[in-house]
């Protein structure tokens, strides 16, 4: 067996340097390349939906009245996005979805849930609950 | 071009020219590595930074955007620099952004 090995290494091939190296490493070097860019977009869009959830949730919940909670989401959306650069924001279209556990949402000790969407597959939550003592 | 492809190479200076761009290319694969785990850190890094000067206060250089109904949000826009290992001349530069609703009870 380890005979059989050393037979293999040191055996010669033969054939054309440049055609070994377009056959061997371009294609693990293109693979590899559509890998980091993978995992960069999805680490980013995980960083950012979940510090998002978190900030969406914590202005909604400490709004004065309900009719100005959900602006004040969409405000703190929007000054996010226009600090992005247009190819970012194009890339990973953020949107909100808020669920409140009994209505209306800004009542004492309710629970409230902030979902955003990153992207096409990217979602994250954060949950807090209304002051008792608003 | 056809001999050039098809064409046989034997000897180690052959060898040695099909390794210099395989390990040209493995050293790229590693820097774009690195500085992907760079930029990562940095966002995480000034993100954590801008969360507690939410909570506790502090002197960091953020902007604060008031919010409907009352409170801010302060916003950190930073151009940071990778740090990189093959090309050392030129400098990339990455903008870094991080958000958080001001929970400071003295503002």
């Amino acid at each position: 067996m380890k005979m059989s090995i050393t037979k293999k290494l040191s055996k010669k091939s033969n054939g054309s340097a440049i055609t070994e190296f377009l056959v061997f490493t371009l294609p693990f070097f293109t693979a590899f390349l559509i890998l980091i860019t993978l995992v960069q977009y999805k680490a980013i869009s995980i960083s950012e939906s979940n510090n998002l959830a978190r900030q969406v949730v914590r202005a909604f919940v400490t709004s004065p009245s309900d009719q100005l909670a959900f602006f004040r989401v969409n405000q703190l959306l929007e000054l996010y996005q226009n600090s992005l650069s247009p190819a970012a924001k194009a890339a990973r279209p953020i949107s909100a979805d808020i669920k409140c556990q009994s209505y209306p949402c800004l009542s004492p000790g309710n629970k409230v849930t902030a979902t955003i969407s990153v992207g096409r597959d990217q979602k994250s939550s954060a949950t807090e609950f209304v002051d008792l003592w608003r | 071009m056809r001999n050039l492809i098809i064409g046989k190479s034997r000897g180690s200076v052959e060898s040695f020219i099909t390794l210099i761009p395989q390990v040209l290319i493995f050293l790229i694969m590693f820097q774009l590595v690195f500085m992907q785990f760079g930029f990562i850190k940095d966002t995480h890094t000034i993100q954590g930074e801008l969360s507690k000067a939410a909570i506790n206060g502090g002197s960091q250089e953020y902007e604060r955007y008031p919010l409907a109904g009352g409170g801010s949000v302060l916003m950190l826009s930073k151009n940071s620099v990778i740090e990189k290992f093959l090309d050392f001349n030129s400098i990339s530069r990455k903008k870094i952004i991080a958000i958080a609703v001001d929970e400071d009870v003295n503002n």
